[in-house]
């Protein structure tokens, strides 16, 4: 009974999603409001020639601010929870 | 889609499917970095050289060495 | 006590097809990183990508020499500062917009060079840089900790 379930709701799922792929390659792309601006006045705006950094690092700044934060509490929760090996890596305690 | 894209997304499925279903531990983390590998080419074929940059460094060089790193700290899971 | 001598032998001389492998890719994997972390603006990649691949060379350094080579080529506790450091120059250059009389992350000085030459886009340049050297000292330090693992006994 249990593997009949798993079966049936891995079919419902299946379905839906290629349901919902071939909806989403078919219509047709948003193209107005901010995403226009962005691609229409990269240069203009930023005088950079790699739009993905422009957007990256101008249009969405807090955006990589936010991620660089997340880098910095990564680190510090590896340097807390593996403190015996930070601390093992000094002279006098190897050995 | 040419010939190239489509052996690609081939190797992309066999990798998955021999990672999900290998017994050795270390051959699933060395079949997961081929993996990550696949999935940089695919990024470069369609046009993002970005993405592609950022997956094949961390998808093909530091998940792996991390993972290999654990399973040398257990042993191979035997003790 | 011969044998002994003869095994270590042996294992230098398997070591050493690494070893040379090691020293030929490092180079050349420190002046791709920061290539793509100073033309980030220019070319494909950008803060984040760069500094991941300039971190790999702990890896690199890590398979030649072991533990003992990390040991004496890094200093950790400085790759610690260097990261703050890192993340408090993005903070800055944030907080040039408002100091020059915009809103926060506004780029105000764009108009420096020409679009395409190396300093030209203002803060993205600056912000690249320091992302890419947060990036860079953070996932080296993580990596460090999670090797230097390897040598610490259990209990």
């Amino acid at each position: 009974m249990k593997r009949f379930f798993t079966i049936f709701f891995l079919a419902i799922i299946t379905v839906i999603a290629f349901y919902v792929s071939g909806i989403i390659s078919v219509s047709p792309s948003p193209y107005n409001g901010v995403a226009k601006y962005m691609v229409d006045y990269t240069i203009q705006k930023t005088h950079a020639l790699n739009s993905v950094t422009a957007i990256v690092f101008d249009f969405r700044g807090y955006d990589t601010l936010g991620e660089s934060f997340v880098l910095c509490t990564a680190v510090t929760g590896v340097a807390v929870i593996l403190r015996k090996a930070v601390k093992g890596g000094r002279k006098d305690e190897t050995k | 889609m040419s010939i190239v894209n489509t052996l690609v997304i081939i190797g992309m499925v066999v990798c998955a499917i021999v990672t999900a279903t290998v017994d050795d531990v270390l051959s699933c983390i060395i079949s997961m970095g081929a993996l990550g590998s696949f999935v940089a080419l695919e990024f470069l074929l369609l046009h993002a050289p970005d993405v592609a940059i950022a997956e094949g460094s961390v998808g093909a060089v530091l998940t792996p060495v991390i993972f290999i790193i654990a399973l040398k700290k257990v042993k191979g899971g035997k003790e | 006590m011969k044998q002994n001598k003869k095994e270590k032998k042996e294992k230098k001389a398997k070591n050493i097809i690494i070893k040379c492998g090691c020293d030929f890719l490092l180079p050349i994997t420190l002046v791709l990183g920061m290539y793509i972390i100073l033309h980030g603006h220019l070319s494909p990649g950008g803060g984040f990508q760069g500094g991941v691949v300039v971190s790999a060379a702990v890896v690199l350094v890590f398979l030649a020499y072991g533990n003992d080579g990390i040991r004496k080529t890094f200093a950790p506790d400085k790759m610690k500062v260097t990261e703050n450091i890192g993340s408090l120059m993005y903070t800055f250059f944030g907080l040039l917009g408002i100091l020059m009389g915009a809103n926060f992350c506004r780029n105000a000085i764009f108009n420096i060079g020409n679009p395409g030459d190396l300093y030209s886009s203002g803060t993205i340049f600056w912000m690249n840089f320091s992302v890419g050297l947060k990036v860079m000292m953070g996932i080296g330090f993580m990596l460090i900790v999670m090797l230097r693992v390897l040598d610490v006994k259990n209990e």
